[in-house]
């Protein structure tokens, strides 16, 4: 007998490792990796280089793994929406089974070695992450209400909250702010894209707001939200990690973001048919860019503060 | 070796499973090549750290632990 006796597999085609490693949806993971990176290095506290780059790889792998498990329990409405018809269950590089093992096996490992190589509250925060992904967001709020991505988006905040706690072994009123930023937006931002891509969710049966309650109320929820955000996002100026150059960027950024959260209320759905949602676009392009640019900031100010280049007599207020 | 083993087996041609999941394979073999080095090398940087210091533990100072 040789091993060749127990082969009884003819599909065509075999998942490759790059098909796994889509699973993970690696352009969240970028945003992930990121944003653990700057909550990590703006903490009081020095973490070692290799301990560092461990614990936000385990970060960075347990967000892939939540993604991986998001994309079993959808993979029926990816088959329907054009953006993620190319994904690897509903393409059929990956099966549904496959897709749930690797979630699930590298949730465990994640959760597991953040444990080891950072600290247990560290571990604790990714593994609620996780939870709050897969079954909170994916499983319970997706499907069932319009306001899915407002409590949702608490799972992609929490990542600087994590790499913050790596650091420190706790939260404070720094990583709460690097939260609420990320949380807060998340909500312009996905109402954006969903403006532009109705005719997805409408079919996938998914109630986006602009599904449930019209363009209309999405495009007012939107400027309400943005609003709502910038305080927030400001905040974070006047407190141990901010300084003035946080401060420039993000008034300047603000105010951008604003004005085009107003631009996109005044519109209706005539003219954003009339230039192809280009004013929506440009706006969930801009507010990717407007994160982004925000923990640059936070990065470019503990980067200060290394080369004892801050402003010592700035104001801290939180 | 996996040749002179089919060889013996009087199997002359491998299935092209085979071929079809090297390269999965192989890449599964330096995903854990890496691990291992990762977990070494955060071995040796905890080791490094002086005997009863816990460096996962919130908070840490090196000079409260020692000045005690």
């Amino acid at each position: 007998m040789t091993d060749a006796t127990f082969i009884t597999e003819t599909k065509e085609y075999d998942a490759q490792f790059g098909d796994y490693v889509d699973l993970l949806k690696p352009r969240v993971m970028r945003l992930v990796i990121f944003t653990a990176a700057v909550g990590l290095f703006t903490a009081p506290v020095a973490v070692h280089p290799v301990i560092a780059f461990a614990t936000i790889l385990c970060v960075a792998i347990g967000a892939g793994a939540s993604g991986a498990l998001n994309m079993w329990w959808d993979s029926d409405i990816d088959a329907i929406m054009k953006r993620t018809t190319s994904r690897p269950i509903p393409s059929g590089r990956v099966s549904r089974s496959e897709a749930l093992a690797v979630g699930l096996a590298l949730s465990f490992l994640s959760v597991m070695m953040l444990g080891l190589f950072g600290n247990l509250f560290a571990a604790g925060l990714l593994a609620f992450t996780i939870f709050f992904y897969a079954v909170v967001y994916s499983m319970w709020l997706k499907r069932s209400t319009p306001h899915n991505i407002v409590i949702g988006g608490a799972a992609g905040a929490f990542p600087p909250m994590i790499g913050w706690a790596v650091a420190t072994g706790g939260v404070s009123i720094e990583s709460i702010l690097m939260f609420a930023l990320i949380f807060m937006w998340t909500p312009p931002h996905f109402w954006a894209l969903a403006l532009f891509r109705n005719d997805d969710y409408k079919a996938a049966g998914i109630p986006m707001l602009p599904v449930t309650s019209g363009t209309k109320v999405t495009r007012r929820h939107i400027l309400a939200y943005t609003v709502l955000l910038l305080p927030i996002a400001i905040a974070p100026a006047f407190t141990q990690i901010g300084g003035p150059l946080y401060f420039t960027i993000a008034v300047g950024f603000n105010a951008v973001f604003l004005f085009g959260a107003f631009r996109l209320w005044k519109r209706d759905d005539a003219s954003a048919d009339a230039d192809s949602y280009r004013a929506e676009k440009r706006f969930f392009m801009f507010s990717i860019l407007y994160l982004f640019v925000h923990f640059v900031a936070l990065l470019a100010e503990a980067a200060l503060r290394a080369l004892d280049l801050g402003v010592t007599s700035w104001p801290v207020w939180f | 070796m996996a040749s002179v083993v089919l060889r013996m087996s009087g199997i002359n041609k491998e299935h092209e499973l085979h071929t079809r999941r090297k390269g999965r394979n192989v890449s599964v073999g330096i995903a854990l090549g890496l691990f291992v080095a990762l977990i070494f090398a955060v071995t040796m940087v905890k080791l490094s750290k002086p005997q009863g210091v816990d460096i996962k533990a919130p908070n840490f100072s090196l000079d409260a632990v020692t000045s005690e």
